[in-house]
C-alpha cells in the first residue's frame, strides 16, 4: 500500500452493460487535496468529479457539471487553470476525462478489451493491468531524452497511454477516442507582429506578469504561499512581481546545495533578496537520486524521472514542514525566449535533428551498441510519430508532469505564472535583432531596478549534483548492469559499463553530455528489472 | 559524380510535409544549424533521397517528371546542390 494515494478509476467493461453508475461509484477513488480542491457531483444518471482551480475566470463546480452534461467541451479549452475532470454519463454509457492545457495534472490510462484504468499516477495504472509490453519507440527515445520535446499519447508501456494536455478522452465501453480541446496549430499560425522596442516589450511583459500573479493570488484564499528563488532570471522575476502585488508577507525558498553553485549561488540570492526586502530560506542538502529508496521506488514505477527529482522532493518536504501549501515558481520562463515562428510546424523534424545532435554530443557509443544506435537514429521511427500541438512549450508541460508527484505527495502545489498561454502569446511578439531573438540577458539588461549585474552573466548547467553523485553510486551501477536486460537484448554495452565502474574509469561518464544521457539509461534498466515487461522482438 | 542525402540532415514526413506546403527544414550536422528548405528544394532533396547515388543527369530527368519541378532550370538545381553540399545536407560521391 502506498503512503500517498492518487486518484484512480478502474472499471471493468462488463459494468458498462449493467449498472454503470453503481460500478463507477465503486471504482472511482478521489483522495482529498488542499489545492486544487476535489469536487464530486452525483446526480441521477451522471457523476462529475475531479480537481479544479481556474485563474482567468470564475467557474463553479456546478457549471463544470453543466458543461459536461451539455458536452460543451470547448468551454474547458478557454479556461486557464489546474484541473482534471472525470464525467460519467450512465444514460449514454460514456465516460469522459479531460485535463487543463498546462499539464499540471498528468493523466495516464489503459484501455483493453476488459477494463479502463485512469490515474494521475503511472504506477497505479501499471499495477492495475496484467499485460505490459515495452514500447520500443519510447524506450529508444529515452536514450536521448527526446520524449520531453514532444507531446504524444505514448508511454514506456504500450498498453498505457498518456492523455495530452487539453485533450478529451471519451470511453464508450470497448472503444476510446482522443480529441484536442484547443487548436494549437491555429494559435501558432497567427501572424506575428514583433515589438520594435525592447523597453516597450519588457514593460508589457512585466504588466502581464503582474496580472497573472494577481489572478493566482486571488484564487488561493488564505493558504500559505512561498516563492522559489534562484540566482537566475525566472524565479527572481516572479519573486519581484509577487513582492510588488502581494498584500500578504511570504518567504522565498532557494535550493542551494554546494554542487548547484553554477546554477544558484546563495551569495547572489541573498543580495537579490536584500535588494527587494525578501525573506529567504536555503535548502542546502546534497541528495543524489540513486542513493535514495524513494527515487528508486519512483523509477520502478516510471523510468522517466527528472534527475533532480529527489532533491526537489526533499526541498518540497522542507516547504511542507514550513506550512507552505502553494509555491510560486519560475518554470516555463526559459521557454518564453527565442520562440521560433515555425517551431510548431516542424516539430517532428526538429525532434529527429535533436536526436542526431544528442547522439553526437553524448558519444552514445559509450553506452549503446551500434545496433541500438542505429535504431535510435532510424528516420522511419520519426515518420510514424503523432504529436499533439500545444500552446505551452513541450518542455514546460513535461516540467509540470515531473513536478506533479512531488507536489501531490508533499501537498505543496506549484503556481507557475509563466506556464500561461497569455504570456506565451505575448512572447511570440518579442523583438528581434538582425532577424534573431534577443537573449534573456539582452532583453532585461536595462532593468537594473529588478536584476543584479551578476544575473546578466550566462549561468552554467545544473549537472553539478549528478557529477558529485555518480561516483558514489558505483556499487549500485555495477550490480544493476551485471544483470542487464538492455545488455541481454543487445542494446547496451553492459559489460563495458560494469568494467568501467569496477576500474573507476568514469571520467567520460561525468562529462556534460554523457552524464545527462546516462541517467535515463540507468532508470530504464532499473525499471525493466523491477517489472515484468514483455519485450517484443525487434 | 553522383549525389546522396546525408540521412542525418533531412527527414521526410509525408503527411506533415504536405500540410506544410512541402516546405521543410534541414540540419547541418557539422555546423549544428537548421536550414529552411523551400518547396522546390524539398522535391530535389526527396528525389535524391529516393534514389541514392543519383547522377546529375538522372536527377534532372526525374525532376522533369514531377509536376512541381518540371520547368526547373538545371543551373538552379546545380546551384542548390552546391549549397546543400556546403551545408552537409547532400553528399557528393566521386563515382556513380
Amino acid at each position: 500500500m502506498r503512503k500517498i494515494e492518487y486518484p484512480l478509476l478502474d472499471l471493468k467493461f462488463k459494468d458498462f452493460e449493467k449498472d454503470l453508475e453503481k460500478a463507477f461509484k465503486q471504482s472511482f477513488f478521489l483522495p482529498k487535496n488542499v489545492f486544487p480542491k476535489e469536487f464530486l457531483i452525483k446526480e441521477k444518471g451522471s457523476i462529475c468529479g475531479g480537481y479544479f482551480a481556474c485563474y482567468n475566470k470564475t467557474v463553479s463546480t456546478e457549471e463544470i457539471n453543466e458543461f459536461c452534461k451539455n458536452r460543451q467541451w470547448d468551454k474547458f479549452g478557454q479556461l486557464i487553470g489546474d484541473f482534471i475532470i472525470i464525467f460519467c454519463d450512465s444514460s449514454t454509457k460514456e465516460i469522459f476525462v479531460l485535463t487543463d492545457l498546462t499539464g499540471k495534472f498528468p493523466c495516464y490510462f489503459s484501455h483493453s478489451t476488459k477494463q479502463i484504468v485512469v490515474s494521475t499516477d503511472f504506477g497505479m495504472v501499471k499495477d492495475s493491468i496484467t499485460q505490459r509490453t515495452l514500447n520500443i519507440d519510447y524506450a529508444l527515445d529515452l536514450f536521448t531524452w527526446s520524449n520531453v520535446l514532444l507531446i504524444t499519447d505514448q508511454t514506456i508501456i504500450s498498453e498505457i497511454h498518456q492523455l495530452p494536455p487539453a485533450t478529451l478522452l471519451k470511453v464508450t465501453g470497448e472503444d476510446f477516442s482522443l480529441t484536442p480541446l484547443l487548436d494549437g496549430e491555429k494559435f501558432w499560425n497567427k501572424k506575428v507582429n514583433r515589438y520594435f522596442s525592447v523597453e516597450e516589450y519588457t514593460n508589457d511583459f512585466l504588466e502581464l506578469l503582474k496580472k497573472l500573479v494577481m489572478e493566482r493570488l486571488e484564487k488561493i484564499d488564505n493558504l500559505k504561499f512561498g516563492c522559489d528563488l534562484s540566482s537566475g532570471f525566472d524565479s527572481p522575476l516572479v519573486a519581484y512581481t509577487l513582492k510588488k502585488v502581494s498584500k500578504t508577507p511570504f518567504t522565498c525558498y532557494s535550493q542551494a546545495p554546494p554542487q548547484f553553485i553554477e546554477d544558484t549561488d546563495p551569495k547572489h540570492v541573498l543580495t537579490f533578496a536584500e535588494k527587494h526586502s525578501l525573506d529567504v530560506k536555503f535548502f542546502t542538502e546534497s541528495i543524489y537520486p540513486y542513493l535514495s529508496k524513494h527515487d528508486l521506488s519512483a523509477t520502478a514505477d516510471n523510468p522517466i524521472q527528472s534527475p533532480m527529482g529527489e532533491i526537489n522532493y526533499a526541498y518540497q518536504e522542507m516547504l511542507s514542514d514550513d506550512g507552505v501549501k502553494l509555491l510560486f515558481k519560475g518554470e516555463g520562463g526559459d521557454e518564453l525566449y527565442g520562440i521560433e515562428e515555425d517551431s510548431a510546424k516542424y516539430i517532428l523534424q526538429e525532434n529527429y535533428f535533436y536526436v542526431v545532435r544528442s547522439s553526437k554530443r553524448s558519444d552514445s557509443t559509450m553506452f549503446l551498441t551500434r545496433g541500438a544506435e542505429k535504431l535510435v537514429l532510424d528516420r522511419s521511427r520519426f515518420m510514424k510519430k503523432k504529436s499533439y500541438i500545444q500552446i505551452l512549450s513541450e518542455t514546460a508541460i513535461w516540467v509540470s508532469w515531473f513536478i506533479f508527484p512531488w507536489a501531490w505527495e508533499t501537498k505543496v502545489w506549484p503556481l507557475m505564472p509563466f506556464a500561461d498561454p497569455r504570456i506565451v502569446a505575448l512572447a511570440r511578439h518579442a523583438p528581434f535583432k538582425n532577424k534573431k531573438s534577443y537573449s534573456k540577458q539582452e532583453l532585461w539588461k536595462n532593468h537594473d531596478e529588478i536584476f543584479l549585474p551578476v544575473q546578466f552573466r550566462k549561468k552554467g548547467s545544473p549537472v553539478g549534483l549528478q557529477k558529485y553523485g555518480l561516483p558514489r553510486t558505483s556499487k549500485f551501477i555495477i550490480s544493476l548492469f551485471k544483470k542487464s536486460i538492455l545488455g541481454e537484448i543487445g542494446w547496451v554495452n553492459s559489460k563495458k559499463i560494469v568494467e568501467d565502474f569496477q576500474a573507476e574509469r568514469i571520467e567520460k561518464y561525468l562529462e556534460d553530455g554523457p552524464i545527462t544521457y546516462f541517467n535515463p539509461l540507468v532508470r530504464l534498466e532499473y525499471f525493466l528489472q523491477n517489472n515484468n515487461i514483455k519485450i517484443p522482438n525487434i | 559524380m553522383s549525389y546522396s542525402v546525408n540521412q542525418f540532415g533531412i527527414i521526410f514526413i509525408p503527411e506533415l510535409d504536405k500540410k506544410n506546403g512541402y516546405k521543410t527544414i534541414a540540419y547541418d550536422v557539422e555546423k549544428d544549424e537548421l536550414i529552411k528548405i523551400n518547396m522546390i528544394g524539398y522535391f530535389i532533396l526527396k528525389t535524391i533521397d529516393k534514389n541514392p547515388r543519383i547522377s546529375f543527369e538522372d536527377l534532372i530527368d526525374r525532376l522533369r517528371e514531377l509536376e512541381e519541378t518540371k520547368n526547373l532550370n538545371f543551373l538552379k538545381v546545380l546551384s542548390f546542390l552546391k549549397k546543400m553540399v556546403r551545408q552537409n545536407i547532400v553528399v557528393e560521391n566521386e563515382k556513380n
